[in-house]
């Protein structure tokens, strides 16, 4: 061991803090090194020197009096956390009041981002007794007549007694005549050429499926197997069911056949089939057709033999106005004629609900109810947590600026209230006070 | 039979205020002395050792019977200096006013050996305000109060081999601030040697 391996430990071996071993060797060093024991002489004598430093007898308060003063103390920190306490709580006051302003600033601003998202397309978290159906409209399209399609009606061949009686007269006033006189007679004057009643057939049926993409595909089948088409599909889909509206035309002759195999597909909720009689309006309509052509043709011939200008101006104006009622009365015709060759079938396919149905009853799937409460709880899941990101995501650097201020707001309250708490003495002033 | 600074303190944690009253007298001088030592100021070091005890009023139940009393008491005592210093930040101004008052003792007719006394306290109590604090505090609670280097380790929070090594050091410095006086510590004449070590 040399000197200044023991420098550090003279100190302590002089206050007896080390251990025997180590107390051996310093001593055995100290009996060979003068230098270490003129240092431990240096040590002694300092701390001589301290032990002789005195101390000024001190003026100290007896110890009744410390607790006195202790007690007096502990009233006086009671007083005023009771103090701090009452501005605390103005303080919490404000900070509740701000907040439920903000809570309700956010709910105002959830509602109307939810209401928004469930009036447009897209997302619906509304209950399910409520759901509205969301319409697709790349599923929903509609079938255009086709021009080509509707038969041509016989045309009845025109009336040779009327055309005399209406020659020579003005254009306005035989007309009205012939019509009146037609409108008695034409019955009898034609039997042959309707046979039987024209009747417009047309059906509403609504029915119920569980496998809705294969009903719908057969009754597609059957309506193209009997030489119909479709005009409208729309499917709607609810939240665990879909519907569809399908308008659909067939020949008339295979009405009730159609019917009765689109029946079959489902169970029939309800069915409402009609029939209009349109023979007298068909009828009348015609003969006004008839007249109105014999109109035309005196009117041409009295454009023809015309001498003035204006007699022929007057001539060709009739000539156009019966024409343009002609072509209405036309249009008129083909569509009676359309109704009663294509029949109408308006058809509502509705798939069943197994989730909402909570009665046991036939239908009741145990497997697929599991299944669809899963999908149902997993989308009122997304459906919740969608909103509520978009809402942060749209309201973010609102709720950034109104969560700003609030802080502002109380960081400057914070700090009136410690300025104003000057009462927080420390332990020399409260000693100065309670002497 | 005396019961123990620990006792004493369970005591009055259970309110028994004689038990205070016990370790008031047992330990307002020592806790004043380190205070004085530290601060070189009576008045201050009065102030601070009613703060001392007043804060072991308070926080009475803090303490646990784990640990020693003496250094629970210390430890305060040692905070309290500690806060007061960063109060006031004004330590060396007061001992300047320390100073002037001294030579204005020195000047009252006291006798000799009075006075010598006086003074060399002062000188001493001078060197120790020039020391770093962190070796006066190690040295007053060792060569003045008598803890053990472990006791000055839990109320320092350092480690027993720091105290060791300033400890040491804190010897050595005062050994040269001192060096006049070394060697005379009997009889030192104070006159002639306070304006070498006081400066």
């Amino acid at each position: 061991m040399n000197c200044n391996d023991i420098a550090n430990d003279l100190q302590a071996f002089l206050d007896n803090e080390v251990r025997q071993e180590e107390c051996v060797q310093i001593e055995s060093h100290l009996r060979d090194c003068k230098d270490c024991l003129l240092q431990l002489e240096d040590l002694k004598a300092v701390s001589l020197l301290l032990s002789q430093a005195e101390v000024p007898p001190p003026n100290l308060p007896s110890a009744a009096q410390l607790l006195q003063r202790s007690r007096r103390r502990s009233l006086l920190d009671r007083i005023l956390d009771k103090i701090d306490n009452i501005q605390r709580s103005r303080i919490k006051l404000f900070i509740g009041l701000a907040t439920a302003t903000t809570f309700a600033i956010i709910f105002l601003s959830v509602t109307t981002v939810l209401y928004k998202s469930g009036s447009g397309s897209g997302y619906n978290i509304s209950s399910p007794a409520l759901d509205k159906p969301v319409e697709y409209p790349a599923t929903s399209y509609k079938t255009p007549i086709p021009a080509s399609t509707t038969p041509e009606p016989s045309s009845p061949k025109p009336s040779s007694e009327i055309s005399p009686q209406v020659a020579g007269s003005s254009a306005e006033m035989k007309r009205d005549s012939i019509a009146a006189e037609t409108s008695t007679l034409s019955p009898k004057l034609r039997p042959e050429e309707v046979k039987g009643r024209l009747i417009i057939k047309s059906a509403e049926l609504t029915l119920e499926t569980d496998d809705f993409d294969a009903s719908k595909n057969k009754i597609i089948g059957i309506v193209k197997s009997n030489g119909g088409f479709i005009t409208q599909l729309k499917v709607s889909s609810y939240s665990y069911s879909r519907s569809a509206e399908i308008t659909l035309r067939v020949p008339a002759n295979n009405f009730d056949t159609v019917i009765s195999e689109i029946q079959k597909i489902g169970r029939s909720i309800s069915e409402n089939i009609l029939g209009q009689d349109v023979t007298d309006q068909y009828i009348a309509t015609r003969e006004e057709f008839e007249i109105e052509k014999d109109l035309q043709a005196e009117a041409t011939q009295m454009a023809s033999s015309a001498t003035s200008s204006e007699e022929r101006l007057a001539a060709k104006r009739q000539v156009y106005e019966i024409a343009r009622r002609r072509a209405a009365l036309e249009r008129q015709l083909k569509e009676l004629i359309d109704g009663v060759n294509l029949s109408t079938i308006t058809l509502t396919l509705h798939e069943t609900d197994k989730v909402s149905s909570t009665s046991l009853g036939p239908h009741y799937n145990i497997n697929s109810r599991f299944k669809l409460a899963f999908s149902r709880g997993l989308s009122n899941l997304i459906a919740l947590v969608l909103p509520i990101a978009i809402f942060l995501i749209e309201y973010l650097p609102s709720l950034a600026v109104v969560s700003a201020v609030f802080y502002l707001i109380w960081r400057g309250t914070r700090k009136y209230w410690k300025r104003n708490r000057n009462y927080n003495f420390s332990d020399a002033e409260m000693r100065d006070w309670m002497k | 039979m005396e019961r123990t600074d620990e006792e004493l303190m369970a005591e009055f944690q259970h309110g028994v205020e004689e038990a205070f009253v016990s370790l008031y007298k047992r330990y307002k001088l020592p806790v004043y002395r380190f205070i004085y030592r530290k601060l070189g100021n009576q008045h201050r070091a009065e102030e601070l050792t009613q703060d001392v005890f007043c804060a072991l009023i308070r926080h009475r139940n803090q303490w646990r019977n784990q640990a020693s009393f003496k250094t629970y008491l210390y430890r305060i005592a040692f905070n309290c200096c500690i806060s007061e210093s960063r109060r006031t930040q004004n330590i060396q101004s007061t001992q300047s006013e320390d100073k002037a008052s001294t030579t204005a003792t020195i000047d009252s007719s006291c006798p000799l050996t009075q006075l010598e006394q006086k003074q060399l306290s002062q000188i001493i109590q001078a060197a120790l305000g020039k020391l770093p604090s962190d070796y006066r505090d190690v040295l007053i609670l060792r060569e003045y109060e008598g803890l053990s280097y472990e006791q000055i380790a839990i109320v320092l929070d350092i480690p027993v081999g720091t105290v060791k090594s300033r400890l040491f050091r804190s010897k050595l410095e005062l050994k040269q601030l001192l060096e006049g006086l070394l060697g005379k510590t009997t009889t030192p004449t104070v006159s002639q040697t306070a304006n070498q070590t006081v400066k």
